[in-house]
């Protein structure tokens, strides 16, 4: 009798065990969110059914005026936040910094490579505590994490047959930064994205393509206009600008050393200064890619620099909360894949020129045409390739990153692309 | 006394194969050649490769090679490039350019490789002059 008592105490232990085990390895936050959490995540979810443009773009506005704001340090609230070196640097960074000064990219296996004649720009990925956290928590910036949540995560609920990483707290955000390189000394030429102005080339249309370029001048001073050459082309009568109208940082010799060691960004330094970069050069923020959890399929924007801010479509909405530099960036923003239907009457399109415009046409159109939470839903792991670029809903059928017995990366390429092997 | 010359004579060989070794890399970048066994061949694509230099004959590293406009090599620490570029992009029908910023563009030169190759080929070699 006391050994089936003992028994069926153990196999209870072990049940309530294995029942905590799974409840804090694959419970959903999001599950249990508290009820203004669920309020705001339905009152989201509502715009974005309805496709209400003006709405979902003073939510995301918004969203910027607080990411931005100074924290206790001074810094823009998003300079605080956690590098992707801190995550995917393998070996990781010993002493890591936070923001762009903290740029940590190790060798991915391509740098052995012959070179492919891309046309890189800077970028950094940024993640807030809560994002930064859940990563950690779960393994997924490991093959070996995400490798067991492939074979034992739970299901996903979208996706047939495969399965997902745990979701992200509802106040995760995720920033993809893109930064030009500003010389200290003269003027540096800087392209600029008018949309009228670059009809949707085949191959893509990476800045080197676009049809007009700005003079970043440090030095404040001179005419308003300044002759310069980018890119094989000479422009006679490029607008002058200050270095204020950007949000940007001072390169120090170990950034300088470290992004010069990553094999994009040098490509990138050398296209825009002819040299490698070094300290005292400058950093501008000339795009954003910004995506919160705040509904399952996250909220996707992307914020790009423009001389005239005022004059453009994507300037609607702007609040007044914004001040200085940050007015002189334009926004795109997608809620849905497909909502609201696009000026050509397909399927919503949101991209950002510096990191989805140099995308080529496979098919479904170019860059031009993408929208970033319809090529983000295809984030699975192992990894596939995320070109080309598809518009509107997922093709479930034939589409090999949505083929059963993948891991859904929660609309994260990151973690899919760069989860380390050690 | 003796010592001197004996050394002397040996180090000679020694001299020759450290300046032949030092003489060798360079000589190996200053052109592209195909490498069958080199992973890098195996790929889909076109090889672009040359040199940017300036007025004077002197290679010019860090300089863009621009190809259509939607592709990007740039030279090396000798002023020489290689890359891939997709398929598609031949020399008949691709226009190309050079630049780096404090320079101008002078001339281009655009030659394709022998047809029937393994890999099609495209040389290109560009000459840029220094700002005053």
């Amino acid at each position: 009798m006391r050994k089936t008592k003992a028994a069926l105490y153990g196999l209870f232990g072990a049940f309530a065990a294995g029942a905590l085990f799974y409840a804090l390895q694959f419970s959903h936050p999001a599950d249990s969110m508290p009820v203004s959490a669920a309020s705001a995540e339905q009152s989201l979810e509502t715009l974005r059914e309805r496709g209400d443009m003006a709405a979902q773009r003073r939510h995301v506005w918004a969203l910027l005026a607080t990411i931005t704001k100074p924290s206790q340090n001074g810094l823009p609230e998003f300079a605080t936040w956690h590098g992707e070196g801190e995550l995917f640097g393998n070996p990781a960074p010993i002493h890591p910094h936070p923001g762009i000064a903290g740029f940590y990219r190790t060798d991915d296996g391509t740098a052995a490579l012959e070179p492919h004649a891309d046309v890189p720009v800077l970028t950094y990925t940024l993640y807030n505590e809560p994002a930064f956290q859940h990563i950690i928590r779960y393994r997924l910036n490991q093959a070996a994490g995400l490798e067991r949540l492939r074979r034992t995560g739970p299901a996903d609920a979208q996706v047939s047959g495969d399965r997902t990483v745990p979701a992200f707290p509802a106040d995760s955000i995720v920033l993809k930064t893109v930064w030009w390189p500003v010389a200290p000394d003269g003027v540096t030429a800087m392209p600029v994205w008018d949309p009228s102005a670059n009809p949707a080339l085949k191959g893509g249309n990476p800045y080197t393509s676009w049809s007009r370029v700005v003079g970043v001048d440090p030095s404040g001073g001179g005419a308003p206009t300044v002759a310069v050459d980018f890119a094989g082309a000479a422009y006679p009568k490029a607008h002058r600008v200050g270095l204020d109208a950007f949000y940007h940082v001072r390169v120090d010799a170990g950034m300088a050393r470290r992004m010069m060691a990553d094999r994009p960004t040098a490509k990138a330094m050398l296209i825009a200064l002819g040299r490698p970069l070094r300290a005292g050069d400058y950093l501008a923020l000339v795009g954003v890619n910004l995506a919160t959890r705040e509904i399952p399929e996250w909220i996707w924007a992307g914020f790009w620099w423009h001389d005239r801010p005022a004059d453009s479509m994507f300037a609607v909405g702007r609040p007044d909360a914004l001040r200085g530099a940050w007015r002189n960036y334009l926004m795109a923003v997608a809620f849905d894949t497909s909502r609201p239907a696009a000026m050509d009457g397909g399927a919503h399109i949101a991209f950002n020129p510096w990191l989805e415009g140099r995308f080529p046409d496979g098919g479904h159109g170019s860059g031009l045409s993408s929208n970033c939470q319809a090529c983000h839903a295809r984030a699975s792991y192992p990894a596939v390739v995320f070109l080309p670029v598809t518009r509107g809903d997922p093709d479930l059928k034939t589409d090999r990153a949505y083929a059963p017995g993948r891991l859904r990366t929660s609309f994260l390429w990151s973690l899919a692309m760069h989860a380390k092997t050690e | 006394m003796s010592k001197s010359p004996k050394l002397k004579c040996k180090s000679r060989p020694i001299l020759f194969g450290i300046a032949l070794a030092a003489l060798l890399p360079s000589a190996a970048m200053a052109q592209y050649t195909f490498d069958p066994n080199n992973a890098d061949e195996q790929g889909p694509g076109i090889k672009y490769f040359g040199s940017v230099k300036d007025m004077r004959g002197a290679l010019i590293p860090g300089a863009s090679i621009l190809i259509s406009h939607s592709f990007v090599l740039v030279t090396d620490n000798q002023g020489r490039f290689r890359g891939n570029v997709d398929v598609g992009y031949t020399a008949d029908k691709t226009p190309v350019g050079c630049s780096k910023p404090g320079y101008s563009f002078v001339r281009v030169s655009k030659r394709p490789g022998p047809p029937g190759g393994v890999k099609q080929t495209v040389q290109v070699d560009c000459v840029l002059k220094r700002n005053s």
